[in-house]
């Protein structure tokens, strides 16, 4: 009986503390201004990949600079903190120094769709790379 | 009893140790960076990262409407609103400064405004009668470049508290000013920096 109570009294702790999932509707995209890119992932963790999935890389240069924007989606059953960070690179590969670089923290809740937006700001910038990881509060 | 004096004395000891941490060096944006109630390193360098962003992405840098680029910008008042008395904005200012001359779209006067000001422009045309310098060498008067834009910044900070829970919320926001016109051209807000802190309610 009290493993029963115990069990419950963890169980009721543990929805209290869940963030609720979140049903997403929206039109079909339209057709993207940017240029829709092939991705390389080098996956390490196959739970991550499953809860911050990468679906769609639009790339946009025509303001002059380099701008990205990621489709993630968390196709887990859990909210997740996770951080991520953009590198900028030139067209011979050589990465650019960027004043503003660092990893920035998000949360995605199950079910979501977040887009990530980031901007190269030197006009040098021809190619970039998108590293995630989980983040603990 | 000697011993007994002894055997305590090394059991403080060992725990004072093991408890003890000395300085390590650590990533500042890693997990073991110090997490406070106010705006730590990470999220200042986050916000200077969404704001110039945001800044470029506007477009109104290449409106052609403030002459050629790089545009001459100046930094205007930055007005801390919140409950930290040092704030340190200048973790904020030199990444924008420093990625928006990087874009070639824009340059901050450094003779005047309220961040990063270098006296040596003002005070190398005060040489000319001070008989130890060479003469000749002295930049010409009336070559400082006057600044088309102006980037004034708030610190906003709003606090809630609720039983034995606070929250902090911190967002800065900043606008561009045409000084020709007197208007804003471009106004934004960072993403809001928000922390919570939920007291126990066991006493010690």
């Amino acid at each position: 009986m009290k493993h029963l109570l115990s069990a419950t009294a963890i169980l009721a702790a543990a929805a209290a503390c869940a963030t609720p999932p979140v049903n997403t509707v929206e039109p079909a995209p339209p057709q993207p201004a940017g240029r829709e890119v092939w991705i390389t992932k080098i996956n390490k963790s196959s739970t991550l990949e499953h809860s911050v999935a990468v679906q769609r890389a639009l790339v946009d240069e025509s303001e002059g600079v380099l701008r990205v924007q990621l489709e993630v989606a968390n196709e887990s059953e859990s909210a997740q903190d996770f951080r991520y960070l953009f590198e900028w690179f030139d067209g011979e590969g050589l990465k650019l120094y960027e004043a503003t670089e660092g990893w920035r923290r998000e949360t995605i809740a199950p079910g979501q769709h977040q887009y990530l937006r980031a901007s190269a700001s030197s006009p040098e910038a021809a190619d970039w790379r998108f590293t995630v990881q989980k983040w603990s509060r | 009893m000697n011993r007994l004096h002894l055997t305590l004395s090394a059991s403080c000891l060992a725990l004072a140790t093991s408890c003890a941490s000395g300085p390590e060096r650590i990533d500042p944006h890693s997990d073991e960076a110090v997490t406070s109630m106010g705006v730590d390193y990470s999220e200042l360098v986050e916000w200077a990262d969404t704001l110039t962003r945001r800044m470029l992405d506007s477009g109104f840098l290449d409106s052609g409407a403030f002459g050629e680029q790089p545009i001459t910008m100046v930094v205007s008042d930055v007005e801390n609103k919140t409950d930290l008395s040092q704030f340190p904005k200048e973790v904020v200012l030199a990444r924008i400064r420093s990625a928006m001359l990087g874009s070639g779209k824009a340059r901050f006067t450094t003779v005047y405004g309220d961040d990063a000001i270098d006296r040596m422009t003002r005070e190398t045309q005060d040489k000319w009668e001070d008989p130890l310098f060479d003469a000749t060498q002295i930049p010409e008067g009336g070559q400082a470049a006057v600044a088309r834009l102006s980037v004034r910044t708030q610190i906003l900070w709003v606090h809630a508290q609720a039983g034995s829970s606070r929250q902090n919320t911190y967002e800065v926001r900043m606008w561009v000013t045409d000084v020709a016109s007197g208007t804003a051209v471009w106004e934004g807000l960072s993403d809001p920096i928000a922390k919570k802190f939920t007291r126990s309610k066991v006493g010690w």
